[in-house]
């Protein structure tokens, strides 16, 4: 379920695929125009679009449409942070990265942004305690990337570890789709 | 692009630090390394490693101040880091980063490599900094100025106490609703403290959340949440 922007409401019928490639056919001014019109109203989004405009050039396309796919797959009611953007970003422009920010904050958005930008990526989460790593993963599916957990409480028989590798390679086992 | 989205199953993998690193006694490679040594496409496809609650690098991975490390796979990270394609780019991610810790880190993970500073403050308009030094971390009569000795009626509300370990907030739990049922015959039937962490069911924890927000079905009310700090991430 994602957000169409030509219809203007929450589909069931659109796929992410189509989404990308809506968003990704949009010029910058067409990017920036459908994020004034169809974001207006969400927390902070004018502020965020203000900033925007004050970056280069090259880096405004990219941020724009990290924008809309966040809020895209979240049916509309996501519109990403200054801070989650650039940590985001950093990641998708292949950078390195120290965040510092407070508990509940958005941190695990500006993980999800470069995954969504980049679909063939995996990100690998080190996260410390169980329970923290479950909360991830929920996070994680509401921005529709889909996580997989491994600790030591997870129990995956050697198939069910056969089959999670053989999702990362398609060809190794395809009757797993 | 869009093609690599039909193919996908996952693209993010969340793990303990542990999953890197052969078991010490058994020699075993957990999950995660057996997925790395065996899948050259999974290996291929990584392009971001995200350490969340970084800071555990400094507190939890290095010997300090003469004690060893309690997870030593967190002082070890930068040693998977050439075992991942060229490019993969690191993350550290934290609430709580002095300059110390930082500095360490940096040593540690980064080396030369480019980084960039993300810093949000940290500071909120309703939070005020106290210490209180204590003798024992499992004596939890430190907790009592929490019960209204004074005025029995009123009840406390909206308080988490967070701890290091899943037991002692199990333990500080029990203390506190011990402490309220001698003093208020009413809080007999009904408990007013509740631990909340990884030990729990998801049908628990989300129970005890919801009391704790006062919205579950059967209107009962937790007032005081012992967590771990999985607490903060309700």
């Amino acid at each position: 379920m994602v957000y169409d922007f030509q219809t203007r409401e929450v589909s069931h019928e659109l796929t992410l695929h189509e989404t990308y490639t809506y968003i990704w056919s949009r010029s910058l001014e067409l990017a920036k125009d459908l994020c004034w019109e169809v974001c207006a109203g969400l927390d902070g989004h004018s502020e965020v679009l203000r900033w925007i405009d004050s970056l280069d050039l090259d880096q405004r396309l990219d941020t724009l449409r990290a924008c809309l796919l966040v809020f895209s797959v979240t049916d509309g009611r996501v519109f990403p942070r200054q801070f989650q953007l650039e940590a985001g970003l950093a990641a998708y422009q292949g950078k390195n990265s120290i965040v510092v920010a407070g508990t509940g904050s958005g941190k695990t958005l500006s993980m999800a942004i470069p995954l969504l930008m980049n679909p063939e990526a995996v990100g690998i989460i080190v996260s410390p305690l169980k329970r923290l790593q479950s909360t991830q993963a929920r996070e994680l599916e509401r921005f529709q990337i889909k996580p997989l957990v491994i600790n030591q409480d997870i129990e995956l028989s050697q198939t069910e570890i056969k089959v999670s590798c053989a999702r990362f390679c398609p060809h190794c086992l395809p009757s797993v789709y | 692009m869009p093609q690599a989205l039909k193919k996908r199953a996952y693209n993010a993998v969340i793990v303990s630090p542990e999953q890197f690193f052969r078991d010490p006694t058994s020699g075993a490679p957990p999950r995660l390394l057996y997925l790395m040594h065996t899948n050259q496409t999974f290996l291929r496809s990584v392009k971001h490693i995200y350490i969340d609650e970084g800071h555990e690098i400094f507190f939890s991975g290095i010997e300090r101040h003469g004690i060893p490390a309690f997870r030593p796979s967190y002082g070890e990270l930068d040693k998977i880091l050439p075992k991942l394609p060229n490019g993969t780019t690191i993350h550290v991610l934290s609430a709580t980063l002095p300059p110390h810790v930082i500095q360490v880190i940096e040593g540690k993970l980064f080396g030369s490599r480019e980084r960039v500073h993300i810093q949000r403050p940290l500071n909120r308009q309703n939070i005020v900094y106290t210490t209180r030094t204590i003798a024992d971390l499992g004596e939890y009569k430190n907790l009592s100025f929490l019960v209204p000795r004074h005025n029995p009626d009123s009840r406390p509300s909206g308080i988490i106490i967070f701890f290091e370990s899943s037991v002692r907030a199990d333990d500080a739990a029990t203390f506190l609703n011990n402490a309220f049922r001698a003093l208020h015959p009413t809080y007999k039937i009904s408990r007013i403290a509740a631990s909340y962490h990884a030990g729990l069911s998801q049908t628990c924890l989300t129970r005890v959340f919801q009391q704790f927000c006062g919205t579950h079905e059967s209107g009962e009310q937790i007032d005081i949440l012992c967590a771990t700090s999985c607490g903060a991430t309700v």
